[in-house]
């Protein structure tokens, strides 16, 4: 017993724990950061499709979701245990749910026919079936063999005639009509008979699909280059059906676009700001309490600065802007309302304070014999500053740009105040003068998260957008992160050097 | 060396140098300032919340010889109508108070208008019963006609009905009249017989039914009445200051509900407030109070005296109510006027007319105004600021007893279904909210922090070190929306499916431990000096993973014996908690998960940041490894440490997306982990959308910002300071 | 300098050490920091009880790195090799049966740089005896006074117990340190160079001290000032490179050292 009670007063034991802490630290990080990837990369794997007959002869085709076992208390008190299956089932539009629970006890068998397709379409979410018949240029097919190529080269005829069709409409021309109202006919003409798992026919117009494939005709390799081709999809492509599926690209341009508008806002000044404190303001206590105020801002909740964007950029400024520029629109704003330029002003405060921050350290490692050195050769103030003090503190100011970066794209709480919209009607950069256009609302992928997540009246089939969004901007905050270390390491080597 | 060109280059370089002297300094004084702006614009925001009601008085106007009975005004407020004795309404401009229009309710000769009520508060329909017995009910309109962009009050008067009260032969001592959302028309009178009639004209089946209700009540004489506004409920109050209480919804059998003993004084006046809840009294003695029903413990509503006012000098005269919220007006028989809030029993103003007894008076439709006429018909127009009344510091920081709640509670509810609604703006639920995500956010996270701190910077082989300090660096930017989305859309589910198996867990993974303690001991001293570093961690994860499958294979058996297979059912039903599945313990563990990061980081840095000479000097004096930490490296890392608590916390309390994601945003003031709750920040970023702009909900989230903005100031400041404090003691190494 | 050694060594003792009680003994001991590099080559050293004994020679001679070897303190740094035996009063100390808490509790040393712990002096002296686990508060205060005491401090700080130990001047907090270490009653006291960091005053308060340990303990210094060696030891021994070079009682070593190497070092040739 002594020997015990001496073993943990030497406290062999307490390292053990604190090692446990470390462990249950690591697992978690593990486990969230796994998630995210198995979840986020697997959505876009074309996973094989089965087909489901149940004891009362019912049959589903989709995807093997998910599984899990049911239990059901009885009235006795004993339990059964009920394994059940998820299948995505698709066809909203005629079963009216896309998931469908089943008891594994009523299936009766499974099978991988061939020949299901799983068509992605514009809207109501994907379709399984069987292709049965494709009538296009006049002419039908229905032999089964040249079923998939033939619908294949309707869906590119079909594709392409809407492209015309766009380009006429886009010309403006009023000779045009005519052209485009048989275009119309032509593409609805391109239609494919679908047979549905429960045997019902139904036929589509080929310009409601975006594509389709067979997966369980597909070998390994032409599953990697659908898998790609996929990814590339999410990535470049426009969100459809409330953003539960297409791509992102609009809340990655947005979310680009807000943070170059917020660094181009952020470094002048906060550069300004920190070269100030250290050449310019006289040390003393006011000093000492700025410093700390600036290191204490880093830590108010961006909400905060997220409520004082609304209230003073928008209402405030905005409000002004408009009554003073923008009256004949009024009471429609157009700068008293969120947009992407507040949205930046807003961020800009909120990194504010990690810029000076940096931007401080890397004036601070500057050594002071080079900045007396240049001063005692009869250079000014500011050419001394501007020759040796920035220069030297660049890699600073860059970490400090490179952290408000990471910490502006991932933040999302004060966008949602000051601009962020869920799907926004146009770019705020385009074509049209004055070619970017600050008042404009935008998209954003950490708000895309929330609203697929959290808004979507359908949030079980946006999930897995979710999870792919969400691993993107994972990505990207990481790596900006990683070069920001780099950066970080790069300088502290580089004046390591120098001081000997 | 003086040649021109030299002298033009240096005037360039001396010039440059003053320039950018001046625009850095101004340009860095003015951001540093900027920063001080946002405390001052919060400020600058939510402080009219504290400011006070004020009255200004516009102008003074005598209308006419005769009597005034009633009053009103546009919404607009630019024109103002009064009702006289004599049946004339004469319409007049606010500013230049002259009559442009006079319109008239026709009266038999020697017919006076004795009594008038205005019978709804969204429109200027009212009745009027004269001395004859007569009641005529019409409505005024005063419609904005837009000529060249230039508003013009246009008024009118229609009649609706006229009739002949059934009190033949006694004189009418009260009149009170109602027209509810349906268009029924509820008039209720009592005479000098003290028979309490009642005369309700349903709308819908255009029927008239008739009423006296005094059989209900005793002979006490009847001093007062009011319906409420959608004509349900009778109250009448007696000279002994018995209230009786009428259910009149069926027209054609009022019921008495319950009568009671309000005071000994007689009540003298008595109005509904808008949300036909609250009942204003006044009685004889200046007594002022505001009752509702209330279930009590039998579970039967009765009307509880819910606020008492400040005290009249003279017996209450009138009660007015606003249409806007829950201002009221109590006039006494001195002509005494105070203006009094419900919900917070705030007494806002004080003022009089003038000596003279009033006998009218009327809040504007948007209660910006208020119109008063005295006994010498000299009628005064007041504008009334008041734009914050529901707000005070008591009903944002102290229990408020709302309508239809039953008793006094903490209550966070700002906007509801209707424009009656009372807003219920307790910033306690909120800040409770916060400090309880924050709570259960420390105590997983700071543990598990700090132990991993300790092990990496002390224990752990440099080499490992290296690899776990950036990743952990990263993870504290990972964006909190990621971490809020998946707590809300996967540890939720995760967690409630699993409930049984996560409890089970955390109780077996400390016996498991403890395997791992005592098998440790046997393993020979100088075996163990002999390990590399890091192997008590790789001698600690066998036995977390067999705790982890002991867990896995036992928690099932375990629920279905003891819990009865589901153990959220059991806790329902055995220990009365509900189990939400967006609930604190989730936030606890997605909020603690993004703590760490902050915490690990800067603790670690502390730790691996105490001198070597120290720990050297502990080991040569005998101390184990932990005894160096425990007493040496801890205490010289805490000002490290404690900042790094602190910053974790300022993290949890201002958090938005992980709350907001995570939890159910209940505004509920309960420290179980199995409900959630809804914080300062989340509520910001939901409701500021919606509010309008400079109204009350606006400024009181400006102020939980100012809050939220203070709390983190306040707790980084202390990291800062005691955190350098307690680094200065340690500073000679 | 070479001088002075001369003068100082008039009034040194002749010491035998063929006569002495030895207490600790190196055999054939070869340390390693890394695979590559030997520090220590061969060396075989008995040092005798209750006396004061210094090493000496240049820097990087392997000096300190013997010295601490004697409480192992070299086992905390990761990758070190040790091969040949080191026993202390004929005990191996890397035998399985010795608990490297203990030996430290006999071994006691002081520190080249003052390292006093940022607590009160009374905290300080005290650390020892406590995490060795001793509770009861009047022992502990004995033992504090008693270590003070001999190492001189007493006088200057009874009154101030409480006070940090960081108020004390440099030469008073390395004699706390000294103080901390006798607290834990050890046997021998190591002392890596531990006048270096000091002035001359306070270093002359430190050799009194040590002149007045060695009745009670074995004291082993470190040092790279030949005077303070042929001031305070009565054996000195000479390493270079990784080997003793020499080993004799001070006097004979400074006065006639046998081998070239030491003499040139003390008449100054080099290092």
């Amino acid at each position: 017993m002594n020997s015990l009670k001496e073993y943990f007063r030497k406290g062999d034991p307490y390292v053990l724990l604190s090692s446990l802490g470390l462990i249950l630290s690591l697992v978690m990080v593990v486990f969230f950061v796994g998630i995210i990837l198995v979840k986020g990369l697997s959505i876009f794997w074309p996973s094989d499709v089965e087909l489901v007959q149940l004891k009362d002869g019912t049959k589903y085709l989709g995807e093997l979701w998910s599984s899990e076992e049911n239990k059901i208390t009885n009235p006795d008190h004993s339990i059964n245990v009920v394994p059940k299956v998820q299948y995505k089932t698709g066809n909203r539009d005629i079963y009216g749910f896309d998931f469908k629970w089943i008891d594994k006890s009523e299936i009766v068998s499974i099978s991988n026919p061939a020949d299901a397709t799983v068509f992605e379409r514009k809207e109501y979410g994907n379709f399984y079936g069987f292709i049965k018949k494709v009538a296009f240029k006049g002419k039908e097919y229905t032999k089964n063999n040249e079923l998939f190529d033939k619908a294949t080269e309707a869906l590119d005829y079909s594709e392409n005639l809407v492209e015309k069709q766009a380009d006429l409409m886009k010309s403006g021309n009023p000779d045009a009509e005519d052209k485009i109202e048989k275009l119309n006919a032509e593409i609805s003409s391109i239609q494919i008979l679908i047979e549905s798992a429960d045997g019902s026919l139904n036929t589509f117009s080929l310009s409601k699909f975006v594509g389709f494939y067979q997966p369980n005709q597909m070998n390994l390799f032409e599953k990697s280059i659908h898998y790609l081709l996929n990814i590339w999809t999410f990535i470049s492509g426009e969100p459809r059906e409330s953003n539960t599926e297409g791509g992102v690209f609009p809340a990655i341009f947005g979310t680009v676009m807000m943070v170059i508008l917020m660094s181009v806002l952020v470094v002048p000044f906060g550069v300004l700001a920190a070269v100030y404190l250290n050449e310019y303001a006289k040390q003393g206590l006011l000093t000492r309490i700025i410093r700390l105020s600036v290191n204490n801002l880093a830590g108010v909740p961006s909400i905060v600065y997220g409520i004082f964007g609304l209230g003073f950029f928008i209402y405030m400024i905005g409000g002004s802007i408009d009554t003073f520029f923008f009256s004949e629109k009024l009471p429609e704003p157009t700068y008293g309302t969120g947009g992407i330029l507040w949205a930046s002003l807003t961020l800009a405060l909120l990194t504010l304070p990690v810029v000076v921050v940096a931007t401080e350290e890397g004036i601070l490692a500057v050594p002071k014999a080079n900045k007396e050195g240049a001063l005692a050769l009869g250079a000014t103030k500011w050419q001394m500053i501007r020759k040796i003090v920035l220069p030297n503190a660049a890699p600073g100011i860059l970490t400090g740009l490179i952290l408000a970066i990471s910490r502006g794209a991932g933040e999302v709480a004060p966008l949602m105040i000051t601009g962020v919209v869920k799907l926004a009607p146009a770019m705020p950069l385009d074509t049209i003068f004055p070619f970017f256009h600050p008042d404009r609302k935008f998209m954003h992928l950490g708000f895309h998260i929330y609203d697929v997540g959290f808004q979507s009246p359908n949030v079980e089939a946006a999930v897995p957008m979710v999870y792919s969004t969400a691993l993107l901007l994972i990505i990207i905050v990481v790596f900006l992160n990683l070069l920001a270390i780099f950066l970080r390491n790069k300088m502290r080597k580089k004046y390591k050097s120098a001081s000997f | 060396m003086n040649n021109p060109e030299n002298i033009k280059h240096k005037k360039r370089v001396t010039r440059n140098n003053k320039i950018a002297s001046y625009v850095i300094s101004a340009g860095g004084f003015g951001i540093i300032l900027s920063i001080a702006a946002i405390l001052l614009f919060l400020v600058y925001k939510s402080y009219p919340l504290s400011s006070d009601a004020n009255l200004e008085k516009i102008s003074t106007a005598s209308s006419g010889k005769n009597k005034v009975i009633l009053m009103g005004m546009d919404r607009f407020q630019e024109i103002n109508y009064s009702l006289s004795e004599n049946g004339e309404i004469s319409f007049s401009s606010n500013s230049s108070r002259k009559v442009f229009s006079v319109k008239n309710i026709d009266l038999e000769e020697n017919e006076r208008i004795i009594f008038a009520d205005k019978g709804s508060l969204r429109n200027e329909t009212f009745a009027l019963i004269t001395n004859l017995n007569r009641i005529i009910t019409a409505e005024i309109k005063m419609t904005a006609k837009y000529q060249n962009d230039k508003r013009q009050i246009v008024p009118s008067l229609e009649i609706i009905e006229e009739f002949k009260a059934d009190s033949s032969g006694f004189s009418i001592k009260n009149f009170i009249f109602t027209f509810n959302e349906n268009s029924d028309r509820i008039y209720s009178w009592t005479d000098s017989g003290n028979n309490l009639n009642l005369r309700i004209f349903g709308f819908d089946d255009e029927e008239i039914f008739q009423h006296n209700l005094s059989g209900f009540m005793n002979s006490d004489e009847i001093k007062s009445c009011a319906v409420n506004h959608s004509g349900e409920i009778l109250i009448c109050g007696t000279k002994t200051g018995e209230l009786f209480w009428f259910d009149i919804s069926d027209f054609e059998e009022p019921e008495l509900i319950d009568n009671w003993k309000a005071g000994e004084s007689e009540i003298t006046a008595m109005e509904f407030l808008l949300g036909d809840n609250s009942l204003v009294t006044g009685d004889g003695k200046g007594f002022v109070s505001v009752w509702f029903p209330v279930r009590n413990s039998e579970g039967v509503q009765k009307f509880n005296r819910i606020h008492k006012f400040k005290k009249h000098q003279r017996s209450v005269e009138r009660i007015f109510v606003s249409s806007r919220n829950r201002t009221f007006m109590t006039i006494d028989a001195g002509g005494e006027i105070i203006l009094n809030y419900s919900t917070t029993c705030h007494t806002s103003l004080k003022f009089r007319q003038s000596q003279k007894k009033v006998v009218s008076a009327s809040f504007s439709p948007k209660s910006d105004a208020i119109l008063v006429t005295d006994e010498e018909n000299s009628t005064g127009i007041y504008t009334l600021d008041d734009k914050h009344p529901e707000v005070s510091f008591k009903t944002l920081f102290n229990k408020v007893w709302y309508e239809g709640y039953p008793e006094p509670d903490f209550v966070w509810q700002s906007s509801g279904g209707s424009d009656e609604f009372e807003p219920k703006m307790s910033l306690i639920p909120l800040i409770f909210g916060t400090l309880k995500g924050t709570f259960y956010a420390m105590i997983f996270s700071v543990p598990l922090a700090i132990l991993a701190a300790i092990y990496v910077s002390q224990f752990a082989p440099k080499k490992f070190a290296l690899i776990v300090k950036p990743t952990v660096e990263i993870m504290a930017a990972l964006p909190s929306v990621v971490i809020g989305f998946l707590a809300g859309l996967y540890f939720s589910p995760l967690f409630e499916k699993n409930l049984m198996f996560l409890f089970f867990f955390t109780a077996i993974l400390p016996v498991f431990f403890l395997f791992a303690i005592i098998s440790w001991k046997y393993i020979p001293e100088e075996k163990k000096v002999k390990l590399p570093g890091g192997s008590e961690m790789l001698y600690v994860i066998p036995f977390a993973v067999m705790a982890f499958i002991a867990a896995s294979f036992l928690s099932i058996p375990i629920e279905n014996t003891f819990f009865g297979g589901n153990i959220n059912q059991w806790f329902y039903e055995v220990l009365d908690t509900k189990y939400d599945q967006r609930n604190s313990l989730v936030v606890g563990f997605a909020l603690g998960f993004a703590v760490i990061p902050i915490i690990f980081t800067i603790s670690e840095d502390a730790l691996s940041n105490v001198p070597k000479s120290l720990t050297s000097a502990a080991l040569a004096l005998g101390a184990s490894r932990w005894q160096t930490v425990k007493r040496i490296v801890i205490p010289a890392a805490a000002g490290g440490i404690f900042s790094a608590i602190m910053l974790g916390l300022g993290r949890a309390i201002g958090e938005t997306m992980i709350v907001l994601m995570a939890t159910g945003n209940t505004p509920i003031l309960e420290m179980n982990p199995f409900n959630g709750f809804r914080a300062m920040s989340a509520t910001i970023a939901v409701e500021i959308p919606e509010a309008p702009v400079d109204g009350s909900l606006y400024r009181v989230l400006f102020l939980t910002a100012l809050l939220l903005f203070v709390f983190t100031f306040i707790i980084n400041s202390l990291a800062a300071v005691i955190g350098d404090k307690l680094r200065k003691k340690y500073a000679r190494f | 300098m070479v001088v002075n050694i001369k003068s100082s060594l008039s009034n040194l003792q002749q010491n035998d050490i063929q006569n002495e009680k030895i207490i600790i003994e190196t055999r054939n001991l070869d340390f390693y920091y890394t695979s590559e590099k030997k520090s220590l080559i061969n060396v075989n050293i008995q040092i005798p009880e209750k006396k004061v004994t210094a090493f000496i020679g240049p820097s990087g001679c392997g000096k300190s790195t013997l010295l601490r070897n004697f409480n192992r303190m070299n086992d905390l740094i990761p990758g070190i090799k040790l091969e040949g035996q080191i026993l202390i009063e004929g005990q191996d100390i890397f035998d399985k049966s010795v608990r490297l808490e203990d030996l430290r509790k006999k071994v006691g040393m002081v520190f080249q740089k003052s390292n006093p712990f940022p607590m009160s002096i009374w905290e300080n002296v005290a650390f020892g005896p406590k995490v060795n686990g001793e509770t009861n508060s009047g022992t502990l205060n004995e033992m504090v006074e008693s270590a003070l005491k001999q190492a001189d401090l007493w006088k200057e700080v009874k009154d101030r117990l409480t006070d940090s130990a960081l108020d004390l001047s440099g030469g008073q907090q390395q004699r706390l340190c000294i103080a901390r270490a006798l607290a834990n009653k050890p046997d021998i006291i190591l002392m890596d160079e531990p006048a270096s960091a000091l002035d001359p005053i306070s270093t002359g308060k430190i050799e009194e001290t040590i002149e007045e340990l060695k009745s009670n303990y074995t004291v082993v210094i470190v040092t790279h000032n030949m005077q303070q060696a042929a001031r305070v030891s009565d054996y000195t021994a000479f390493m270079m490179v990784g080997e003793l070079i020499e080993f004799n009682d001070t006097k004979t070593l400074f006065t006639t050292p046998e081998k070239k190497l030491t003499e040139e070092y003390i008449t100054g040739r080099f290092g």
